[in-house]
């Protein structure tokens, strides 16, 4: 349940992308007036992960009556229904937020979450958590297809929430830029954004309620916090109670006043003043709200139960950050295989029953070797019954995969992918542990598959446009149980393989999820949201009546039955985590007994045991099931009043003999169930011809075309700035994008003048390419720098000639080319080819050339990074690369050398939380125009440094630059420890330094020449004399040992005391570096 | 371009030097995620399937090893000589770690063969569970050094198990993938005592023993966690199984014997432990605590 909730979870907040991007762009290009050196920072390799493109995609548009939605015709129903809800929500929240748009938003839909990943609208990698997004400069919403149309409904209602936000705070696309409003809090535009949206499911209320009970909200000052470091989830279920809160007592028209009154007062406790009255702030109102919550929620526990009342925890509170979900039984109970997550990494582990305690890591070593990543979906784990092998679902490239490993030789035997199938969840085995059945998504909607583990063949089981959820084969393999949304809440239906037919079996108002077969095979457990709460109960196949067995206040999720059916593992959600408890299942008297006890407490008490049997909601042909008392009713049910009729006809009509079909129910199905029957390969919807054909006829309103590509601003920027050399420096930025991101063209100018020279005029243009697996840079410039003997940053190691005195410019003109071809998430090839031709000439007093040269350079560079990050920083993983660049010597005058770089770094987890960095690099520059490195200092001073691109670092304990050479060794170690954890200030304004750390480390490493002498050992000795910067000295390896504080507020900032030392036993005095950013 | 040609040999060098520090790097890595081997992606089924079944080249090479050691290296004939002969019978030897290319290690682990512990079990390397009994002989090397079936062993008070004459036990020879199975739930049986998840290997091993009723190492072992569970009936069962199976094998006579001892030593009632009291305590490892004290009571002979 948590996956589909997660559309609530972390969104990307696009004014902050924006924000973020063009404040990069600026100080990208304010360098070059500054000093960058063009050809050395092709030199430059980095690091990162890769945003694959594994699918070239064919973009149409639909364009409905207020908005424009992009999509591909593969998925055309989908999108017609994406319109739908668009036009429907579009009409609502204009009503509730008394606003037209002043322009047609673009809403571009993906059918799956991994296309959704491969969006350039956002060239960040987009990790699973996220559900869509909304940004504010061209009013564009992305969306993907989660499987769930309504939960698809509520991510677009929610996004198009948000352009209406933007429209009236900004009044229009772009606007924003110039527009100095600053976004109203976190809380109030997501919590408005969940008003309008429809529905809240048991899970919401799940994590609302345990905050209430456990007292753990957040308080309305520390809200926004949340969303960067606190528990978001929390946070948008908080915020949407609020603003339903404000609405329910001052009036829904109090929601529209929010954004307008947000124009004119940008302090939240005056716009609370001025929106609820005078004696209203921030504090009073979470008092108020807080107090109805727990007015709300604490009568509950007069009924209801804690878990831990009902069974035992699985696994101990020593660490806060591990969590266990989806848990299947062994073969023989005494273990379980679960979703195991510490906060940094995910992995498939084998964990006791009775303490938690790790018995075997399923998945150790296979991160980015094996697959991209694990699916954390619903039931993404399977333990095979015969205990033999265990299935988990991980993504490799544009999809998932089934891998399934085998117990017996602890590895992995077998991997399946299937066409069409982008997302697999909800894995259950057969009871021969041969069959094993999942949901697939794929074709823009999400059914139930079987597979044969031995042969791979795939059949498809249903075949409904809502989703199909939680195959659970009976034991005698004959049939499905399985969840279907039929309307707005899941029933549980049985599918026959022999008939090859679906018959519903449990039905009520809510949501019935989860069904598990009893090892008798005619007992079904299940999970169903009656009150709002998700609880246990269980349904009688042959007596065809249901009982309840649980009453919990916190709810529970993805139940699983032991082999012999006496035990259930569970997770359930308390005290803001995901906890797993193991319960005992009574023997079947008790059941019966236990029912009747518990809907006699919910009735207001008859004494344990004397009540009648509990509520049973009928199987057709079974006796009447009793109403259901007023007070469990949910005022969401009224809104299913008429499915009701239709299952009360539907019950009457089975009442009269024979088993319930799907064709009963919904027409609509009857076809596809027959054409599984017929066909049992998975089928396609239509194709995207015949889509387009039949969806003209069905909705000949809807104008559609084809996506043409068009180039439009995304921005400008406009930048003076005055240099310590003397000079004033213009800089305007234009950058602009096809809606979709695959074109992206900047242009930037700047103009530079001082009291000695004459103005001069730079320009460069960029175009990249994102638009197909290998992307594209093409860039040209003409760019100058100027020096003066009054700046500091000139120094004699930047240029290869001699400063002389008054005032040089260097002129730069050339062109870069290159491409980058991702292998996979972590793997790629980066290719260029550079050309510049430099002037060096001094300009004033008088004009002289200096030099000139032109270079040639190609190169290549295989990168790879799998590292995973945590608090701090690089946790675990590692990364390389290995970069051979070469000079073309065209013609006299051209630059000779040639290039080598090699860095390595490896990341390893000492215990929960350090880290021990190691690193090792080398860079070569060879021939007759090698280019000199720089080396000494902490790591990151770099971008305030002219030729920064010539530094290597860090080398601790030496002047900054101390050494220069065209060679440079270095290795790092570098032991990071974990100190404070988030410290919260409340003046000026509420922020939060989420951690201070610890590090102990060990820098080695020198530069030196040609021409030089290295010696590995001993090493320098800081307390002799120092001879190695003469010409020709032999050059010693320097090391330094030392250790820092490392204060995370906005970057890393690093406090550190280093020695020199040559490890036998000589120190230099203490010194004492400051800087930003990771060392390594 | 007077410097091209030194330009060019250090790049070969470095280059070179590069690979191979990339290439140590990555064999480092090999070496230590070598318990969890890779997924060969080939071809499949609709889409895209792989598979690895033990039927790969590197996995088929590690069976003829295996199957060096497990294989009779007479045909036709019933009773073997010599030191292979253990080997006739269509258990798998799972415990010579030399013998197999996968889990030796672990199994070796789970008997103390590779610790301290191994000198508990003296220069034999038999191991014993609790109440004495020991496992295969095999992991001791002493592949062909066992007397005959008329037995050489201690003398046994009281009625002394009936040895099965050897010529009238036909031992019908399974295929290398059936052995190459039984070995591995041996394997995993060890991994799981190793664990203290008793009933987990009992559960996999009975499982084992329905489908391959013939393997006599499986009834052995299955005998000797029965007897550490409190099962003694079961045990002596098993144990007669295993011996009925595989009469030249001193281990599982021994097994039987040493069991049989005991009993006459001790009452039933004071040996014999309720199996339901058992499986409400399976998740809590072995009754007599930690795995590790379970095996060292296990090397201690009881």
């Amino acid at each position: 349940m948590l996956r589909r909730t997660a559309r609530r979870m972390p969104k990307w907040s696009g004014a902050r992308f924006f924000g973020i991007a063009l404040a990069a762009a600026v100080l990208f290009w304010s360098l070059p007036a500054s000093g960058q050196d063009i050809l050395t920072s092709q030199l430059v390799q980095g690091f990162g992960k890769n945003k694959v493109r594994y699918k070239n995609f064919d973009w149409w548009i639909l364009e409905s009556e207020h908005l424009d939605l992009y999509y591909e015709p593969e998925f055309h129903e989908l999108a017609a229904t994406a319109v739908e809800y668009l036009e429907e929500a579009y009409v609502h929240i204009s009503a509730v937020l008394h606003h037209e748009l002043s322009h047609r938003p673009p809403i571009v839909i993906f059918k799956s979450h991994y296309e959704f990943q491969q969006t350039n609208i956002i060239h960040e990698f987009l990790p699973p958590g996220v559900a869509g997004f909304a940004e504010p400069l061209r009013y564009r919403i992305v969306i993907p297809f989660n499987g769930d149309l309504d939960e698809f409904r509520n991510v677009l209602v929610h996004e198009l929430c948000h352009i209406f936000q933007y429209d009236i705070l900004y009044k229009g696309p772009i606007k924003r830029l110039s527009n100095p409003l600053s976004s109203p809090p976190t809380w109030i535009m997501e919590g408005m954004a969940e008003y309008v949206t429809p529905g809240r499911n048991t899970v919401d209320e799940m994590v609302l309620r345990d905050a209430v009970l456990t007292d753990q909200l957040i308080p309305l000052e520390a809200m926004n916090s949340s969303w960067g470091s606190g528990n978001v989830f929390l946070a948008y279920k908080q915020s949407h109670s609020i603003i339903e809160y404000i609405a329910a007592n001052y009036g829904p028209e109090k929601i529209s006043r929010i954004l307008r009154l947000w124009d004119s007062q940008n302090d939240t406790d005056k716009l609370l003043q001025r929106l609820m009255g005078k004696d209203m702030d921030m504090e009073t109102l979470h008092e108020r709200w807080s107090a109805n919550m727990r007015k709300q929620y604490w009568p509950l526990l007069q009924t209801r139960d804690y878990l831990a009342e009902l069974g035992n925890k699985v696994g101990s509170e020593d660490n806060p950050y591990q969590g266990y979900a989806s848990a299947k039984w062994s073969l023989s109970g005494d273990m379980l295989a679960v979703l195991s997550s510490d906060a940094v990494e995910q992995h498939i582990d084998i964990i006791r029953v009775h303490d938690g305690s790790l018995v075997e890591r399923v998945t150790k070593g296979m991160f980015a070797t094996r697959y991209d990543h694990l699916t954390f979906g619903e039931g993404t784990v399977a333990w095979a019954p015969d205990g033999h092998s265990i299935a988990f679902v991980a993504k490799k490239g544009p999809k998932d995969m089934i891998l399934l490993w085998d117990l017996y030789d602890k590895r992995l035997v077998q991997s399946m992918s299937f066409d069409g199938l982008e997302v697999i969840e909800a894995l259950s085995f057969s009871p021969d542990s041969r069959r094993l059945a999942f949901v697939g998504s794929g074709y823009g909607q999400s059914d139930i598959y079987m597979v044969e583990v031995e042969s791979g063949d795939l059949t498809q089981i249903t075949g409904t446009p809502q989703r199909d959820d939680y195959p659970a084969f009976s034991p005698d393999g004959e049939r499905l149980a399985f969840s279907s949304k039929y309307g707005t809440q899941f029933d549980i239906k049985l599918y026959d393989f022999s008939s090859g037919k679906s018959q519903v079996v449990v039905q009520s108002p809510t949501d019935d999820l989860w069904p598990k077969w009893f090892p008798d095979g005619d007992k079904l457990l299940f999970v169903s949201t009656r009150e709002k709460i998700n609880d246990l109960f269980v349904y009688d196949l042959e007596e065809g009546r249901e009982y309840r067995i649980t009453r919990t206040l916190s709810g529970v999720m993805s139940p699983d039955l032991s082999a012999d059916g006496k035990q259930l593992i569970m997770s359930t959600y308390y005290q803001g985590r995901s906890r797993l408890y193991r319960m005992k299942i009574p023997p079947w008297p008790e059941i019966v007994r236990t029912s009747a006890d518990l809907y006699a407490r919910a009735e207001g008490g008859s004494a344990p045991g004397s009540s009648p049997p509990g509520p049973a909601r009928s199987v057709p042909g079974s006796e009447a099931p009793p109403p259901i008392p007023a007070a469990e009713q949910s005022p969401g049910d009224e809104i299913h009043a008429e499915l009701k009729e239709e299952i009360s006809l539907l019950e009457q009509g089975t009442a009269q003999g024979g088993a319930v079909l799907l064709a009963d129910i919904s027409g609509s199905l009857t076809g596809l169930e027959a054409e599984e029957k017929a066909e049992p390969k998975a089928q396609a919807p239509a194709g995207p011809a015949d889509s387009l054909e039949t969806d003209e006829a069905e909705a000949p309103e809807l104008k559609r075309r084809r996506y043409v590509p068009k180039l439009e601003f995304d921005g400008i920027s406009l930048q003076m700035g005055y240099n310590t050399g003397g000079f004033l420096s213009s800089v305007a930025q234009l950058s602009m994008s096809d809606l979709l991101g695959n074109h992206s063209l900047s242009l930037a100018t700047d103009y530079v003048a001082s009291q000695d020279i004459s103005n001069d005029f730079n320009f460069a243009g960029t175009y990249q390419y994102y638009g197909q697996r290998p992307t594209y840079n093409v860039a040209v410039f003409n760019w100058n720098q100027f020096y003066s003997d009054r700046n500091f940053f000139n120094q004699p190691t930047f240029r290869r000639t001699p400063f002389t005195s008054g005032i040089v410019r260097i002129q730069q003109r050339g062109a870069l080319l290159s491409a980058s071809y991702p292998r996979d998430l972590y793997r790629r090839l980066d290719l260029n080819y550079t050309y510049v031709s430099e002037v060096e000439e001094r300009v004033y007093p008088q004009q002289e050339l200096v030099d000139s040269s032109s270079t040639h350079l190609l190169r290549a560079a295989y990168v790879h990074d799998s590292i995973t990050y945590g608090l701090l920083g690089p946790t675990a993983g590692r990364s390389y690369f290995l970069s051979i660049g070469r000079t073309l010597r065209l013609s006299g005058g051209d630059r000779s050398f040639a290039h080598i770089e090699v860095d390595y770094r490896h990341y390893l987890r000492l215990g929960r939380w350090s880290v021990l960095g190691l690193r090792g690099s080398s860079i070569s520059s060879i021939g007759p125009d090698a280019l000199s490195y720089n080396l000494g200092g902490p790591a990151w001073w770099q971008p305030f440094y002219a030729g920064f691109n010539l530094n290597a670092g860090p080398l601790r304990g030496y002047k900054w630059s101390e050494l220069q050479g065209s060679r440079v060794i270095l290795a790092n170690a570098e032991l990071r420890v974990p100190f404070i954890r988030g410290i919260l200030f409340g003046w000026p304004g509420n922020f939060v330094i989420p951690a201070v750390d610890g590090s102990a480390f060990l820098d080695v490493g020198t530069a030196w020449d040609e021409t030089d002498k290295l010696e590995l050992w001993p090493l320098y000795n800081p307390e002799s004399p120092d001879t190695a910067l003469e010409p020709g000295a032999v050059k010693s390896l320097r090391a330094s040992v030392g250790f820092g504080l490392v204060l995370y507020f906005i970057l890393p900032m690093n406090f550190e005391w280093v020695w020199q030392t040559d490890l036998q036993g000589h120190y230099s005095d203490r010194r004492f570096h400051f800087s930003f950013g990771q060392s390594f | 371009m007077t410097g091209s040609r030194p330009a060019l040999r250090y790049i070969l060098t470095w280059g070179a030097l590069s690979v191979c520090c990339l290439y140590l790097v990555g064999c480092l890595e090999l070496i230590r995620r070598s318990p969890a081997k890779g997924v060969e992606h080939g071809s499949a089924f609709t889409s895209v399937q792989t598979r690895e079944d033990g039927k790969t080249a590197a996995d088929a090479g590690g069976e003829e090893d295996g199957d060096a050691a497990a294989e009779p290296d007479t045909s036709g004939s019933e009773v073997v000589e010599g030191p292979r002969a253990a080997e006739d019978s269509p258990e798998i030897t799972v415990h010579d770690k030399e013998e197999g290319p996968a889990g030796g290690d672990h199994l070796s682990s789970a008997l103390g063969g590779k610790t301290g512990d191994s000198a508990a079990s003296g220069g034999q390397g038999v191991q014993a569970l609790a109440g004495g009994a020991p496992m295969d002989q095999e992991m001791a090397g002493e592949l062909g050094d066992f007397p005959d079936a008329s037995g050489s062993g201690p003398a046994i008070e009281g009625p002394a198990p009936v040895a099965p004459k050897a010529e009238k036990v036909r031992h019908t020879r399974l295929s290398r993938s059936r052995r190459q199975e039984i070995r591995q739930v041996n394997e995993y049986a060890f991994w799981c005592l190793e664990k203290g998840l008793w009933n987990e290997a009992r559960l996999h091993l009975e499982q084992a023993v329905e489908r391959d009723s013939l393997a006599a190492s499986l009834h052995n072992n299955l005998g000797i966690i029965y007897e550490r569970m409190g099962l003694e009936d079961k045990a002596l069962a098993a144990y007669g199984k295993a011996w009925d199976l595989s009469p030249r094998k001193k281990a599982y006579r021994d097994n039987l014997e040493k069991l049989r001892r005991r009993q006459r030593a001790i009452p039933d009632s004071a040996v014999r432990i309720d199996i339901i009291e058992l499986d409400d305590q399976a998740d809590q490892g072995p009754a007599s605590g930690s795995p590790a004290e379970a095996r060292q009571s296990i090397l201690a002979g009881g």
